[in-house]
């Protein structure tokens, strides 16, 4: 029988899916685990601010959104930061926004980026040097930062003995396209949940803004990996395997709004770079390092995550076309149930993560979104494996190039939203 | 403004980029101090569960392959565990849905990792000691859900001993039926959805135990209001949709993967040429004949009832008479609830199967207990601190009141108990049956069809009789894959074997010649009965089976009687 060779890679595919359903299920809600575990997710309550911030703003041909940004985080209610903006020399149009806004208030200073090629972590590095503050803060051109949420941040180091404190992110622009409801959902559950989990167990992949890392760590550990195209990532990894303690906290009303990419293409790009990202530090093994065996393995499952995810969720289909083609056995065809069944908890979960975030949100709870999230979830499989697939490609062909998400505002113009926002 | 005292400053800097690795303790070390502290912090509630499985234990093990004596039932159960674990089967003849198969396939498991048919008298008695197994976990899982629901230790003890020493509960708690299989798992579902943090891993564990409880045997879905209500006490306004998501969804999918599996083998609808899901469940609700009112004293229900109460006439009437405060006390709402939804099922008046109050039983159990329990709290707690002087008012009075209560109940109880448990350990009320199955091995040949009980057809099979020619007599002239060869297939039979209760079922009259009722139901087996003579009987009064030797040359016995009236319903 050749069906039986095929039945057993099939059943430990099964298995392995389910392993990975499982646990990213486990992680998606860790935060409601427990009514007491909900209560560790926002900031403590904060009280007289008494550390410094230098806020780094990393800005690559961002004139249309720069200035907003600036105004925004200049009206935080913190009483000591300072605002650095990072232009390229061969980006004259930003720049002139920069220069235009430390003219209008001293906290603001620009530093020029000279370096061949560009990317976020150079940038972010020639920044460091400058930096003056006992606190470096990172956040992109196009966030809209809640103007409390220095001050949060300041009694969350204090409150938590942090070394590190990664606030929250959050895609607003959810009912712009079907796969913007998908995207936002991630960032949910990613930054209200699953970044609680991995601080709580000592190893975590940082986010790329609303990230908070005291100056002389950051200068110990020298900064960002400029090779890295998961810059974030990486420095997190660093910061875990010399013992930092990371606090994450995510408040709705302080979370960075930030908008999904305005095309699929742009989702697409920005996956790729994020799974090539994650290969690259799962390759370049710093990981290794860390202290015990538990924490390896975890680092190891982490970084090979995203693709095990998207592969995963192409189980489903490829299980149909399976009882649809072939004349299987039985158990064959049994088996099968198994990605349907996983798929369809998930989904269940994500419409109660949906309802929590428009609970969360105060945002009105529309039937169609259920039915965009019901439908969107296999073609958005097909995306997510399609970006892992993309990533494995370029990393074997050596192509490091920085494929930079543009970004468009959408997240401002979003109706529903105005007058949520703190 | 909420008082806030964090650190003034971040703390100096003191960490090594190259990390420190701190050679951990070992493995096994930390499991043992994890262990061992675990053990420290109840160790006086496991003395107490060790005490009490060893004493329930005993009274179900001691005399336990003896009384009751194997019947149909539980022949059918080991006999499809033996087809799963040898032929890979979910049956020993066509599986046709009359419920879902984990059950069996659980006892297979069972057989098979411990080898039990080599170990035990008869095939039985190896399911037999699955069913103790299923009770030692029960008791466990009885006094652990009844501290989750917050009972003191004295009331705990109470259900669980309720639950071990009830001659009701033991004699059925013995018999191998799938409904013994259901209880751990039913246990187990409300031990977890009463999770003292409210976890939702709780409730999704909740959630699967459930699920395995139906896909045991359907019948366990009644419990479902009950455990939602369990679970909805024991959630957090702020956690609960996710706790109800994850325990919706892992119930859901597991329950569904039972249609699922009939849909893949086409056998969900009904359709010519092959059994399905659908015909299975219409005829489960709606084909069998119904018990009638318990009220009735001629029904069917009033004599099963009546069984119940001959064996232990304290236990289901403390039950009633608990349950309606064990609905208003919060911490025995759900378990009372359980209990009544299952009174009510059977006011019902549909089909009610004997041993139907299996499950119930340590639900009635844990009501008493925590009725008694929210007493003594009255008497001892609230009463003796009560700022009511009116209630501090002659506590001693009420309070010797309440001793004297329990103290007589104890003594009642437990006098009443101590004959039927007496003969539940000594009574061997099985000996008919063992004789009979002797009788059979050494009288019979290989070669001859034998259609019988279904609980001697894996001892017949296990000794090498050939298996198409041991048949049991339910399957005769409905499954199309049992055929006896011959132009009449009652003609080819050379011996019937039946119980009193197959007597019952097949409509046998008190002369033991076949009926109307039996002749048009059971054609084969009606003919084959109607021209058989009565070899050897070997047991007494319900438990007594009948050999008879098919003699196609006989006058036919059914066509010249008159009527007679039918035997008197007896349940065995």
């Amino acid at each position: 029988m050749t069906a039986v060779p095929l039945m057993v890679v099939f059943g430990l595919a099964t298995v392995a899916m389910l392993i990975v359903a499982v646990t990213s299920l486990a992680w998606m809600v860790d935060s409601w685990r427990t009514p007491h575990a909900l209560g560790q997710m926002p900031f403590p309550e904060p009280d007289e601010p008494r550390l410094s911030f230098s806020l780094l703003v990393p800005a690559r041909h961002e004139e249309v959104v720069l200035g907003d940004t600036i105004r925004r985080l200049l009206s935080q209610k913190h009483p000591d930061f300072e605002v650095i903006v990072i232009v390229g020399d061969d980006d004259e149009g930003t720049a002139a926004v920069a220069r235009e806004l430390s003219w209008e208030d001293p906290r603001v200073r620009v530093v020029v980026d000279d370096s061949v090629p560009k990317n976020k972590p150079k940038a972010l590095n020639r920044a460091l040097a400058h930096c003056t503050k006992r606190v470096v803060g990172v956040f992109d051109a196009e966030d809209e930062v809640a103007p409390d949420l220095l001050r949060h941040v300041d009694a969350c180091f204090r409150a938590q003995r942090a070394h590190v404190v990664q606030g929250g992110v959050q895609l607003m622009n959810y009912r712009s396209s079907w796969w913007s409801l998908r995207n936002t959902l991630e960032y949910f559950f990613w930054f209200s949940s699953r970044l609680h989990f991995h601080a709580r167990n000592g190893f975590i992949p940082l986010g790329g803004n609303t990230v908070f890392v005291r100056t002389d760590l950051l200068q110990l550990v020298e900064g960002w990996d400029t090779e890295c195209l998961a810059e974030d990532c990486e420095l997190g990894i660093r910061l875990s395997v010399a013992g930092a303690k990371v606090a994450v906290a995510y408040s709705p009303a302080l979370a960075t709004r930030e908008e999904t990419p305005p095309t699929l293409a742009g989702l697409l790009k920005q996956r790729t770079r994020w799974n090539q990202g994650y290969l690259q530090v799962l390759k370049r093994g710093e990981w290794r390092r860390l202290p015990t065996r538990g924490k390896r393995m975890m680092a190891r499952y982490l970084l090979a995550m995203p693709f095990m995810q998207a592969f995963s969720g192409l189980m489903v289909p490829v299980s149909l076309v399976t009882i649809l083609l072939f004349r299987a056995p039985m158990p064959f065809v049994l088996l099968t149930y198994v990605p349907m069944a996983a798929t369809l908890a998930t989904l269940s979960i994500e419409a109660i993560g949906l309802a929590e975030f428009n609970r969360m949100f105060g945002l009105r709870v529309r039937i169609r979104d259920y039915l965009k999230l019901v439908a969107g979830a296999i073609p958005y499989q097909l995306l997510l494996a399609t970006a892992a697939l993309r990533a494995s490609a370029r990393e074997m062909r050596g192509e490091r190039g920085w494929e930079k998400t543009e970004h468009v505002g959408a997240h401002r113009d979003e109706p529903v939203l105005e007058g949520s926002m703190p | 403004m909420t008082v806030v005292a964090y650190d003034l400053d971040l703390e100096p800097l003191d960490l090594d980029p190259a990390g420190r690795p701190e050679p951990p303790p070992p493995l096994r070390r930390r499991a043992a101090t994890r262990i061992v502290a675990w053990i420290r912090t109840r160790w006086i509630d496991l003395s107490v569960v060790t005490v009490l499985v060893v004493v329930g234990g005993v009274v179900h093990a001691v005399g336990m392959d003896n009384s009751p004596a194997r019947f149909d039932d539980e022949g059918t159960y080991t006999a499809y565990a033996w087809a799963v674990q040898n032929w890979h089967r979910l049956g020993h003849y066509t599986y046709w849905y009359a419920h879902p198969p984990l059950g069996w396939i659980q006892i297979a498991a069972w057989n098979w990792l411990t080898d039990a048919y080599d170990h035990t008298p008869y095939a039985i008695a190896a399911t037999r000691g699955f069913m103790l197994f299923c009770k030692i976990v029960s008791i466990v899982l009885l006094y652990a859900l009844a501290r989750r629901l917050r009972m003191s230790r004295v009331a705990a003890t109470l259900g669980v001993a309720i639950f071990a020493l009830s001659p009701l509960s033991v004699y059925f708690t013995r018999a191998a039926l799938l409904d013994n299989i259901v209880t751990p798992w039913l246990l187990a579902a409300f031990f977890f959805v009463a999770s003292p943090r409210s976890s939702i891993r709780g409730a999704a564990a909740g959630g699967f135990c459930l699920a395995m409880a139906v896909l045991t045997k359907e019948t366990a879905l009644l419990y479902l209001p009950a455990v939602l209500v369990a679970l909805w006490q024991h959630t957090d306004r702020r956690t609960r949709r996710f706790s109800l998501a994850f325990f919706g969804a892992v119930f859901v999918l597991l329950c569904v993967g039972y249609p699922v599996f009939a849909l893949l083998k086409n056998e969900l609808f009904i359709g010519p040429g092959h059994v399905s899901l659908e015909w299975a469940v219409r005829w489960q609700l709606f084909g069998r004949t119904g018990s009638g009112s318990i009220f009735d004293p001629k029904s069917t229900a009033h004599a099963v009832i009546r069984s119940w109460l001959d064996q232990d006439a304290w236990l289901p009437r403390l039950a009633l008479v608990t349950a309606v405060p064990g609905m208003l006390i919060r911490r025995t709402r759900a378990v009372a609830f359980a209990f009544v939804f299952q009174v009510l099922q059977m006011l019902r008046g549909g089909y009610l199967p004997y041993p139907y109050v299996i499950a119930i039983i340590p639900f009635a159990a844990l009501t008493i207990a925590g009725c008694a329990d929210w007493l003594w709290d009255l008497a001892w707690n609230r009463w003796r601190r009560s700022g009511n002087r009116w209630l501090r008012l002659g506590v001693r009075g009420k309070q010797a009141i309440v001793v004297a209560l329990a103290v007589t109940l104890v003594c009642l109880v437990g006098h009443a108990w101590s004959y039927p448990l007496r003969d539940l350990r000594t009574n061997d009320r099985d000996a008919g049956k063992a004789e009979a199955l002797a009788w059979l091995r050494s009288h019979t040949t290989d070669d001859q069809y034998l259609v019988v009980d279904d609980s001697f057809w894996v001892d017949l099979v296990r000794s090498g009789r050939p298996s198409d020619h041991i048949v049991w007599f339910t399957k005769l002239d409905v499954d199309k894959d049992v055929r006896i060869p011959g132009v009449y297939q009652w003609a080819g039979i050379s011996y019937l074997v039946l119980d009193h209760q197959d007597d019952l079922s097949v409509h046998i009259q008190a002369d033991g010649r076949p009926s109307k009722d039996t002749l048009t139901q059971f054609p084969t087996l009606g003919k084959a009965l109607a021209h058989s003579r009565v070899v050897t009987t070997f047991g007494k009064g319900l438990d007594t089976v009948t050999i008879r030797r098919v003699d196609p040359t006989m006058p036919d016995l059914a066509a010249k009687t008159p009527p007679t009236k039918p035997a008197k319903k007896v349940p065995k």
